[in-house]
């Protein structure tokens, strides 16, 4: 494909008014992710104490280290000694404090993770989305990579960012006590401190977001393209393919540079005013000391011991900023990744759509409740789907229990959610629906279901089965297997019904997939079956042999199967045709083809 | 044996030449920040010690001082430039190189298809390696500069045991090594507890209703949250090991910096000629300067170890060597493509039941024929053999008489295309996707495919035309409209033989039925080859044959003798 794909365009006067938007939503982002530090105060606070802790300590060094020397320089070396032990000390307390630190820091995080990921989870769980939703991919980047992206920010960002501001001004308070010009220095050339602040914020901050959006699409348009390389393979494009992602990745690294050598510059002046303030002092300090001038020296000069005090001081005034600038990255990062975590969060998440069952343990508690027998489905006057174009409009249906019923209609056009409505996944809009009299929710105990695309397929095909009675005997198993023509394939594989299923076991056909589902679907002693294309990626020999199964189900259990093919409809008692939001009754088997 | 890491080094292109670059500034900025801390202490108890300005020459050291703080802060600026500079080249010289080398495989070997989350784990994998010879190799070089400044800085200042330097050293060389370690370990457990959790998580949240319905939703849960602790608990492990590193640097470099004191307290005591507080605290403070850069060794050491295991994951996918690499001394593809196929027999592992079992097939060129037969019995891994993408068992395959095996990628290509059960589309422009299949098509020539494959209107009717975006972020099209493009992908290419894997697959039998009658009509006088597990499809075929149990049985063979025109070449 050409190399003007995904490159990042200059701003457009539309994209400006996103990036205020785009600032929004990031706030938004920020305040979440702080909500959801709360729990761990006590950890945040911890570090923090133990950062001021090691920034007091690191004075007591300076100060210890200074009077070692300036002893010295009086020839007092034995005195000088004397201070070793409180040297030791302030070292040692800062090493300590410093662990603690971090390690506060670190549990903070692992803590918030860990919840995080469960709520999401649970979250995402219970939202019922629609399958084609988010794929395997991105399920896991967000509650895996996303979550864990959270971690620079939660234990280092957020207790840099009030150190940053709290240990210079300890160090700015005992260097004024020492000397108020050294202190004046100190204050002209650091505090500007919040000013540095809004630098680097707003310099770093929108260099960085733009950088991992652009780097973000970069990486897509990798992933892209190595994930359909067969696909480049088979039209022979792989080199010219390569050469596109060279362009396209130079391009991006010519633009990314461009940016970032204004973006440094923010943190270059942090780093410049760093060293100029410990030269300052220091020619400050020797001009006092060669007589040069008197400002801010007591009537018998600066004793060296302080002027290396304050010597020693000037870079430790800038540290905690420095680290900080280091840090902000993480905030990006942890902003970026919550914007994408945010809308799956619980409180967040219920929209008017996705109306939440609440009472689903209640049900998960019963799930071998034995049927009593077949169903009755009655829907009146069911409507659902969006607002505009309802899937389902004002739909009324009554099945007789054990009746077997075919519903059929072009693709996309509701059938499917016909049986999330019966399954209670979603709510009607309006109407009423009805399985064995009770609410589907109610009654979700007693039904069974083939989806259209199992999800629920891991461990050997005997464990899948399982799935559907746990309690079934393997006489049982053994039958639902065949009935779903499992057994005729399985019996050609080296381990049978104890062969392993899924991305990692042996590649079962699609086909083949949906007959384990089906068998599952079959051993539930339900008084409802529901079966979603049955019968699809069949040849007609499985596909004849399941119907025939289907066909004997019926009477002892209520069967609704929606289908697209025309064979399979013919064994139904009752064929519908889902159109435009309404079922029309197309025939009796004796009608169809 | 090296480390892969060094090999990975070899492979990052352009990327090099920059990283060197920004370690070469970096140390400047290292040096240059030692130096005015030690030369600013200097000068304090050097003037304080003189007293008065005759008899001191202060422009020297002062305009010493005002050089390193420019140089300090430029070689700042440098080195960061430099290095985002020469890594965003690493990631793009890694990439391009991963690429193409599995670009060299064949696709079971790749895995990619089977499993989105691999391809998401090696681009993970990628991401892990870009910066860590920026985080690794610079400390490193800057590291090993300060010891020897110090080194230097102890034979200079004269009452330094020579052992400190190498005390120095060993703390350098211990401490990577002591995070290394305890990182690694919880790397490897936050890998296994990653790969745990993702299948824990797609069984939760894609099987979310199934749970609903077959109960066992309590118990995924807790699996998640097993998985999760897991993880959190590798990751502290990591962590731990990077406070610990934090702490003993900081306690290892100040009692360094007391050991050079004490030294020097001692020196100067015992009256050593030339030692004198001005001595004492440019040794002290150029100590503490000169070992600022360990304190970046534990961040070295993590990132040390995340980076060794993604480089030993994407070695153990790239190293393969390709299973059926192209011939050395390709043979032309032949005018009139023949499909020979002798004895054919496939099985895709030892202890795997044999698909196909000595299958003999003559088609020759310019027939349409048709396969059917059950799921599962072979139909896929025919084609598969077909394109040259597994290895055969035993038999041969030949096009026109030459074996496949002996035709060059780009003829193979040229001369055979196919139509995958699920097409891939790639993120951009409906054109970009179909003139990938034919670069040279032109948009009139685009347009008659899409109509043929009834699409046209479809983009007609949005703004952008043929410049609507499809594959993600763009418009999302149903499986039956993506079967669409790539039959007009198909049509676009016109290769000798085209292979068709359930071309109808999420169509409605009315459009199929339109739709078959064109592609028989579009490829007439080149070979088509129809494989469906719907007899229906197979109506326009000339040839029909069944799949069972690893056989062929031959249905109809009418008009089954050379139709086919001859390729222009």
């Amino acid at each position: 494909m050409s190399g003007r794909q995904n490159e990042p365009a200059p701003p457009t006067a539309v994209e400006k008014e996103d990036r205020g938007s785009e600032r929004q939503r990031s706030r938004a982002a920020a305040a979440w992710l702080r909500r959801q530090v709360r729990p761990v105060r006590a950890w945040h606070g911890l570090a923090v104490l133990c950062g001021l802790g090691a920034g007091i300590a690191t004075i007591v060094e300076a100060a210890a280290l200074a009077r070692a020397i300036g002893r010295a320089a009086d020839g007092l070396w034995v005195e000088a000694g004397r201070v070793l032990p409180w040297l030791l000390l302030a070292i040692l307390a800062r090493a300590l404090l410093v662990w603690g630190q971090e390690r506060a820091g670190t549990e903070a995080s692992a803590r918030v993770r860990h919840r995080l990921r469960l709520d999401l989870y649970r979250s995402m769980a219970r939202l019922d989305r629609r399958e084609e939703e988010g794929g395997t991919a991105t399920l896991t980047v967000r509650l895996i990579d996303q979550v864990e992206a959270l971690d620079g920010f939660l234990s280092r960002y957020l207790i840099l960012s009030p150190l940053a501001g709290l240990v210079p001004l300890l160090i700015l308070i005992v260097s004024f006590s020492q000397n108020w010009v050294v202190g004046a220095l100190l204050l002209l050339t650091g505090p500007l401190i919040p000013l540095f602040m809004i630098l680097i914020g707003l310099g770093a901050e929108q260099a960085s977001r733009r950088q991992s959006v652009a780097l973000a699409q970069l990486g897509r348009r990798f992933l892209d393209r190595l994930g359909g390389l067969t696909t480049l393979q088979l039209f022979g494009r792989v080199e010219p393919e390569a050469a596109a992602l060279t362009a396209v990745a130079d391009d991006f690294r010519r633009r990314t540079m461009a940016v970032l050598r204004i973006a440094f510059l923010s943190s270059t002046v942090l780093e410049f005013f760093a060293s100029v303030s410990i030269a300052l002092v220091a020619i400050y300090l020797g001009s006092v000391y060669l007589g040069y001038f008197h400002m801010g020296a007591a009537a018998d000069g600066i004793s060296l011991e302080t002027g290396l005090f304050l010597l020693l001081l000037a870079p430790e005034y800038f540290q905690p900023l420095r680290a900080y600038a280091a840090a902000y990255h993480d905030r990006a990062a942890a902003v970026a990744a919550a914007g994408d975590l945010m809308p799956l969060a619980p409180a967040e998440a219920a929209g008017p759509g996705d109306a939440v069952p609440t009472d689903r343990a209640r049900i998960d508690a019963a799930p071998s409740l034995r049927a009593e027998g077949a169903l009755a489905v009655s829907l009146r006057g069911v409507t659902a789907g969006h607002d505009g174009a309802p899937l389902l409009d004002g739909v009324d249906l009554d099945i007789p229990p054990g009746g077997f019923v075919a519903i059929v209609g072009p693709s996309g056009i509701g059938k499917s959610t016909l049986i999330d409505l019966l399954l209670g996944f979603v709510p009607p809009r309006s109407g009423r629906i009805a399985i064995g009299g009770q609410a589907p929710l109610a009654a979700r105990g007693r039904v069974s279901w083939l989806p259209q695309r199992p999800a629920l397929v891991s461990g050997s095909i005997r464990a899948v089965i399982a799935r559907g009675d746990p309690d079934a005997p393997a006489a049982a198993l053994v039958q639902a297997g065949e009935a779903a023509d499992v057994t005729g394939f399985a019996a050609a594989l080296p381990r049978g019904l104890d062969t392993p299923v899924g991305e990692r076991g042996f590649g079962l056909s699609g086909g083949q997939l949906r007959r384990v589902a089906l068998a599952r679907a079959l051993l539930k002693p339900a008084g409802l079956l529901l079966l979603d294309e049955p019968t699809s990626d069949l040849d007609p020999v499985a596909e004849r042999r399941v119907l025939e199964t289907l066909r004997r189900r019926a009477g002892a259990q209520t069967i609704v199967m929606v289908t697209h093919s025309a064979a399979a409809a013919a064994h139904a008692d009752r064929v519908y045709r889902l159109e435009q939001g309404r079922l029309s009754p197309l025939a009796g088997p004796e009608a169809t083809p | 044996m090296s480390h892969p890491l060094i090999r990975f080094l070899g492979r990052t292109g352009e990327g090099r030449r920059g990283l060197i670059l920004a370690v070469l500034i970096g140390t400047v900025g290292v040096l240059a920040g030692a130096a005015l801390l030690g030369l600013s202490g200097w000068f304090i108890v050097a003037t304080a010690l003189a007293g008065s300005l005759a008899s001191f020459n202060v422009f020297t050291p002062s305009a010493g001082i005002r050089t390193f703080t420019l140089l300090r802060t430029l070689a700042r600026y440098g080195e960061r430039l430099t290095g985002h500079d020469g890594t965003l080249r690493i990631l793009a010289g890694l990439r391009l190189w991963f690429f193409r080398r599995m670009a060299a495989l064949q696709p079971a070997q790749r895995g990619f298809e089977r499993s989105g989350d691999l391809l998401n784990r090696v681009t993970a994998d990628i991401n892990a390696l870009d910066t860590v010879y920026l985080r690794s190799y610079a400390p490193a070089v800057q590291v090993l500069v300060s010891l020897l400044c110090l080194a230097l800085l102890g034979w200079t200042v004269g009452f330094l045991p020579p052992w400190l330097p190498l005390l120095a050293a060993a703390l350098a060389l211990g401490l990577p090594l002591l995070v290394f370690r305890a990182s690694a370990a919880g790397g490897r457990v936050q890998a296994d507890a990653t790969a745990a959790l993702r299948s824990a998580l797609v069984e939760g949240v894609q099987g979310a209703r199934e749970l609903a319905v077959f109960g066992g939703e309590a118990a995924a849960a807790a699996r998640v949250a097993a998985q999760s602790a897991r993880l959190v608990g590798g990751s502290r492990d990591t962590a731990r090991a990077a406070a610990l590193g934090a702490g003993v640097v900081l306690l290892g470099t100040r009692l360094l910096a007391v050991l050079v004191l004490v030294h020097g307290l001692a020196a100067g005591q015992a009256g050593m000629a030339g030692v004198g507080s001005g001595l004492l605290a440019l040794a002290v403070l150029a100590t503490l300067g000169l070992l600022e850069p360990l304190g970046t060794l534990p961040q070295m050491g993590q990132s040390f170890a995340r980076a060794a295991r993604a480089a030993e994951n994407l070695e153990a996918v790239a190293a393969q060597t390709p299973l059926l690499p192209e011939p050395a001394r390709p043979l032309p593809l032949p005018p009139r493509p023949d499909i020979g196929i002798h004895g054919l027999t496939l099985r895709h592992g030892p202890d795997l039941p044999t698909v196909l079992d000595g299958l003999d097939l003559h088609l020759p060129y310019g027939v349409h024929a048709g396969l059917y037969g059950p799921s599962g019995e072979g139909k896929s891994s025919l084609s598969q053999a077909l394109l040259r993408q597994i290895p055969l068992t035993a038999g041969r395959i030949t096009l026109g008489g030459v074996d496949l095996a002996d035709l060059s990628e780009a003829d193979l290509r040229r001369g055979l295309s196919y139509l995958p059960q699920t097409p891939t589309l790639f993120d951009g422009s409906v054109a970009d996707n179909l003139r990938l299949a034919a670069p040279d098509a032109d948009d009139a020539a685009v347009w008659a495919a899409l109509d043929q494959v009834e699409l046209g209107d479809l983009f007609r009717a949005r703004r952008d035309g043929l410049d609507s975006w499809v594959g993600e972020g763009g418009l999302r099209l149903s499986g039956g409209e993506a079967k669409r493009l790539g039959l007009a992908q198909m049509l676009l290419r016109a290769a000798a033989v085209t292979l068709l894997d359930e071309p109808t697959g999420g169509l409605d039998r009315d459009l199929a039925e339109r739709l078959m009658p064109r592609l028989h009509a579009a490829f007439a006088g080149r070979t088509l080859v129809v494989i469906s597990h719907q007899p229906e499809d197979l109506a326009g075929c000339g040839w029909v044959g069944r799949l069972q149990a690893g056989r062929l049985v031959v249905e109809r063979t009418e008009a089954c003798s050379g139709r086919g025109a001859d390729l222009p070449s």
